[in-house]
């Protein structure tokens, strides 16, 4: 790549992000660093590693961040190899069920739970129906395990995005590597170790770095669970309670800081692969047919991941045809009118149509920016790339809740961002940016872990053949990361429409609603509202399932599987 | 693939409604910001729209707005940001009525300098509504309208327990008939509380509790010698306050958690997860009703605890620069009259009645509680201006000090909530031993005269960094105490 070329591009990254998250983090941090006299202070950041209750709500934070990716990597790295390896039955259909936790908001997803592991929830009743517990003292799991259902729902609900990453790490890797250990004598335990392993480490961060930061600042999820000693929902109160405290903003900078150094050192230590890059696969991975007996098994195995990842999806089901579910394993009565009442609601129409838009323009922005982003990360020399891609990543850092806060603040008359609202009278422009930059790391990462494992010599190839960069880009590069292009954009869209923060502050009134507020707001309302905001996240499981299952067919239909499905 | 995306992207539409009457462009548009929920909204919308055209002949349509959506997230977020110029903020900029907040909130507004609201025509317009038999100036202790007729109640509210019968059977408890009785060491984690510093009825409960010790305290105390009546009072004030704040101790060390929504303690008590909570009126009886049974049977209870809860009101207000000033007065209007008090009570279907669900709360006029309209009542056993439990609300005991009360609840109970479940939870074990659970109960730093003194003056004073200082001393003065109750109980064990 040229460097002008990388020069002009890093220049208009950096301002574009500057503007859109720099600047409105800066205008909620400086809340943390100035005293009410306008001086400098270190105090209120000080102070905050002083405090025990903020301390342990930080340690927790930490701990809800460091166990969520330790599961999240125990369910998603076992699945990866089987999917990659092997071929089993029902595999097509099975690979694409285990992503099924992406198409539901997790705070929609724990009003299911609730009604599964309540006291008096589904799983309790079916334990006291086979007489495993008694119905005169039904356990809490709720109340008593907070800490692990939160991380159980987050890791259940994550790890399609370290999943997806590994595949298509794994996808990339040349199959001359390992057979050349199989001759060599290795077992595959060791062929695992030495050479798979270390092999798609940037896989693997890529989607683990997401998976932490994201469960290290998750909101919805411990706020749901009653889950209250914990960083994000300590913000969040702090936020609420009507006073200048400056607590909330220097724990925010506290956070920052932590991912921060998380990413950097992992990225250090696990980023890269020790054994180098590995070349492009030449030749067509050979997929082992297991025994009829084995290839049950892993699809067991797959089934199982499936149903338990779908509990909060059946409860949000169940939920949305209840009548009444209390003390049964299934709502005792089912009504169709809970989504009569939902989906006819004047706000839910407008939402739906409002979630597309701000979704699709997103998702748009970022593929044109991921790309441009990625490519000058991997392939330039210039200076600036690796702050570049390190910036790339703070998106994920800063909770939602505090860009939304950035931007409202801006948004106001007479203030910088006003613009982006007066013209349409509507905050769908706002809502764009704001989407597009909290998703843009997705795409980013997939782009990049991409680039980084496909053969920059075919790149330089056809660059000596006289095509013009541009060319040698749309032609060779992008084909080549054609998958994880798609996998990074199908999740920035799915996770833009289930956005939460940035749609519940920054559409005010009811027609510029967004699925996830519209779902937020009849969460609220008194009577039946779980159950009709259920049905309206059902209408977003199914929208997005099709979605998702479409992206795979699109793909496939074009013979570019996506993770060799 | 596209194709399918559409379907399921317009399957909705198959299920859309014709939109509300008042949710189109009409010949004039009310703003009205509003906590109330949709059912409120929509019932109230569509009767005026009615009784406008039939009055003038003009479409009037609504634009609902969320309170939240003005005062919290803009007046917080502009504030924080913008530093702190409060003063100019220009948050009810084209807002023309409050609709629903409770009495505290528009006293704020009307003793704040800018001074918001506008005085209403209703008080000259119809005098003989605001006699002692239709709309009082206060009851049980509670201001009904603004001396200077800014604003006035529109509907009673009273707080209350709701309860779940099945989940009090199977823990082998009474129903409670009284706050003392959330504080039962049976309901650990079974308590479903709101946050006061976000709820402001559940602060106003709080509050109730405190009065009710301290009016007890008052009956009960008896001069030592030598001392003076007035001094025997303060005594009595100061141990009623100090008993109360126990008392919620107590209940906020059963409780499961500090919401911020309040529909979520009905909700999760009906479900089983919580047995007993605190909640309004109308929730309870909401939720009472969803969960009718043929034989008439609900698990979800609600009652007015005994001598424990005042019958306060939801007011309206018309803002001083309303874009449509004539239109609001006409709705608050429409809202005291009979047509709209109505509206609050009586049965689906019925003349002056809503039309889609019935709002279960009660009207403010005291002459619509006839034996003819309570025929048309949903709750026609509520009747709240005759049976109030014995509760008079007393402004001087604890006005003063409101905000300050919210400021230590959180501080004694939400903060540090894990270190105060874990006390309670070591004394449960240690059966209540006397050192460790006198310790559990200091409430020293935060007696009646430093409360209603320091720090009071001290959340006055606007010093915000000062107040937040003094927050995190007396939170860590308590997560002490609490800390300190643990260790005793376990040696006294």
């Amino acid at each position: 790549m040229k460097k002008s070329t990388a020069i002009v591009i890093i220049s208009i990254v950096f301002l574009l992000f500057a503007v859109f998250f720099i600047y409105p983090v800066i205008e909620v941090l400086k809340v943390a660093f100035l005293k009410e006299s306008g001086e400098m202070t270190l105090e209120y950041f000080l102070g905050i590693l002083k405090d025990p209750i903020y301390l342990e709500g930080l340690w927790n934070a930490l701990q809800v961040g460091v166990v969520s990716t330790i599961v999240t990597f125990a369910i998603s790295f076992p699945l990866a190899l089987a999917s990659n390896f092997w071929n089993f039955p029902f595999k097509k259909v099975l690979t694409i069920l285990v992503l099924a936790p992406l198409v539901l908001p997790p705070f929609v997803g724990a009003v299911g739970v609730k009604h599964i592991f309540g006291v008096e929830g589904a799983f309790n009743s079916l334990l006291i129906d086979f007489g495993l517990m008694s119905s005169s003292s039904p356990y809490d799991w709720l109340g008593e395990g907070r800490f692990w259902a939160v991380v159980m729902m987050l890791a259940l609900h994550l790890y399609p995005i370290l999943y997806m990453n590994i595949v298509s790490a794994l996808r990339n890797l040349d199959p001359a590597m390992e057979q050349a250990a199989q001759n060599l004598g290795a077992s595959p335990w060791s062929r695992l170790r030495k050479i798979t392993l270390p092999l798609c480490m940037p896989g693997v961060f890529a989607g683990a770095s997401i998976v932490f930061i994201w469960s290290f600042t998750e909101l919805g999820v411990p706020l749901v669970f009653d889950y209250s000693r914990v960083a994000p929902v300590q913000i969040f109160d702090g936020l609420k309670s009507l006073e200048s405290d400056p607590t909330p903003y220097a724990i925010v900078a506290v956070m920052l800081v932590i991912s921060v150094t998380v990413f950097v050192v992992s990225k250090l230590i696990l980023g890269r692969s020790k054994i180098g890059t590995p070349s492009r696969p030449k030749g067509q991975r050979e997929i082992k047919n297991l025994s009829p007996f084995a290839g049950w098994i892993v699809s067991a195995g797959f089934m199982i991941l499936f149903l338990v990842a779908s509990i909060p999806h059946l409860g949000v089901l169940f939920l949305s045809v209840s009548k009444d579910w209390y003390g049964t394993v299934f709502p005792e009565s089912l009504t169709g009118a809970h989504y009569a009442d939902g989906l006819s609601h004047p706000m839910v129409i407008d939402s739906i149509k409002n979630s597309l838009l701000y979704a699709s323009g997103a998702t748009l922005i970022d593929i044109v920016l991921g790309c441009v982003i990625a490519y000058v990360i991997v392939r330039s020399t210039v200076w600036g790339r690796n702050l570049l891609d390190a910036l790339m990543m703070l998106p994920l850092a800063v909770p939602g809740l505090v860009l939304a806060f950035g931007y409202f603040a801006l948004s106001q008359e007479n203030e910088p961002f006003h613009f982006l609202v007066e013209p349409l009278g509507s905050p769908a422009l706002l809502l764009v940016i704001a989407y597009a930059i909290r998703r843009l790391p997705y795409v980013v990462r997939a782009i990049v872990s991409g680039l980084e494992q496909s053969d920059v010599t075919l790149e330089e190839a056809a660059l000596s053949m006289g095509a013009p960069p541009r060319r040698a880009f749309h032609r060779i590069a992008l084909p080549l990361i054609g998958a994880n292009l798609i996998a990074g954009s199908i999740l920035a869209f799915a996770f833009a429409v289930l956005e939460v923060s940035d749609s519940l502050i920054l559409a005010q009134q009811m027609e510029h609603y967004p699925v996830t507020k519209a779902i937020y707001a009849l969460l609220g309302t008194l009577g039946s509202g779980h159950e009709i905001a259920s049905a309206l996240g059902v209408w977003a499981m199914v929208f997005l399932g099709v979605a998702i299952v479409g992206a795979f067919f699109l793909v496939g239909k074009r013979g570019r599987n996506l993770f060799r499905l | 693939v596209i194709g399918s995306l559409g379907l399921v992207a317009f399957a909705p539409l198959l299920f859309k409604a014709k939109k509300p009457v008042y949710s189109r462009a009409g010949d004039i548009q009310l703003n009205v910001v509003s906590p109330y929920n949709e059912a409120v909204r929509h019932e109230f919308a569509i009767s005026f729209h009615q009784y406008y055209r039939e009055k003038k002949g003009k479409s009037v349509s609504f634009n609902w707005v969320n309170p939240s959506d003005v005062s919290e997230t803009k007046g917080l977020v502009v504030e924080t940001l913008t530093n702190g110029d409060s003063g100019q903020r220009n948050d009810w900029d084209g807002v023309d009525v409050l609709f629903g907040a409770g009495e505290q909130e528009f006293t704020a507004q009307v003793s704040d300098e800018t001074k918001h609201f506008a005085k209403l025509q209703v008080f000259q317009s119809h005098k003989e509504w605001f006699a002692e038999d239709v709309i009082p100036a206060s009851f049980t202790g509670e201001r009904y309208y603004d001396e200077q007729h800014q604003w006035v109640g529109t509907s009673l509210v009273q707080f209350g327990i709701c309860y779940n019968t099945e989940i009090l059977t199977r823990l082998g408890m009474k129903e409670p008939e009284s706050w003392r009785a959330l504080a039962d060491p049976q309901f650990v984690g079974k308590v479903a509380l709101a946050d006061p510093q976000k709820s402001h009825s559940m602060a106003k409960a709080f509050e109730m509790l405190l009065q009710q010790s301290i009016h007890q305290h008052l009956l009960s105390t008896r001069a030592k010698t030598a001392e003076t009546p007035r001094e025997m009072k303060a005594r009595a004030i100061r141990n009623g306050w100090a008993e109360g704040l126990n008392l919620i101790q107590r209940i906020s060390a059963n409780a499961r958690y500090f919401t911020d929504r309040s529909t979520k303690i009905p909700r999760d008590v009906f479900q089983g997860d919580a047995a007993v909570g605190m909640c309004v009126d109308f929730y309870g009886r909401t939720y009472h009703e969803k969960l009718l049974k043929e034989d008439g049977s609900s698990r979800l209870q609600w009652i007015v605890p005994k001598q424990g809860s005042s019958v306060s009101v939801d007011s309206i207000a018309v803002l001083r620069n309303a874009p449509e000033p004539d239109l609001a007065q006409e709705f608050v209007e429409f809202v005291l009259s009979e047509r709209g008090q109505l509206l609050w009570n009586a049965r689906v279907g019925t003349e002056y009645g809503p039309v889609k669900r019935s709002l279960r709360k009660l009207p403010i006029r005291r002459d619509m509680y006839t034996a003819d309209r309570l025929a048309h009542f949903v709750d026609a056993s509520a009747l709240p201006y005759e049976t109030t439990n014995g509760f008079e609300y007393t402004p001087e005991y604890t006005a003063v000090g409101f905000n300050a009360m919210r400021m230590i609840i959180r501080v004694m109970c939400i903060d540090v909530h894990d270190e105060l479940v874990a006390a309670w939870q070591a004394l449960i074990d240690a059966d209540f031993p006397e050192r460790a659970t006198h310790h559990f109960h200091d409430v020293a730093i935060v007696s009646y005269e430093r409360t209603m003194g320091e720090i009071s003056d001290q959340i006055k004073s606007g010093k915000k960094l000062e107040t937040v200082g003094m927050r995190k001393r007396l939170a860590s003065v308590f997560r002490r105490n609490y800390q300190q109750t643990i260790r005793l109980a376990a040696q006294e064990r």
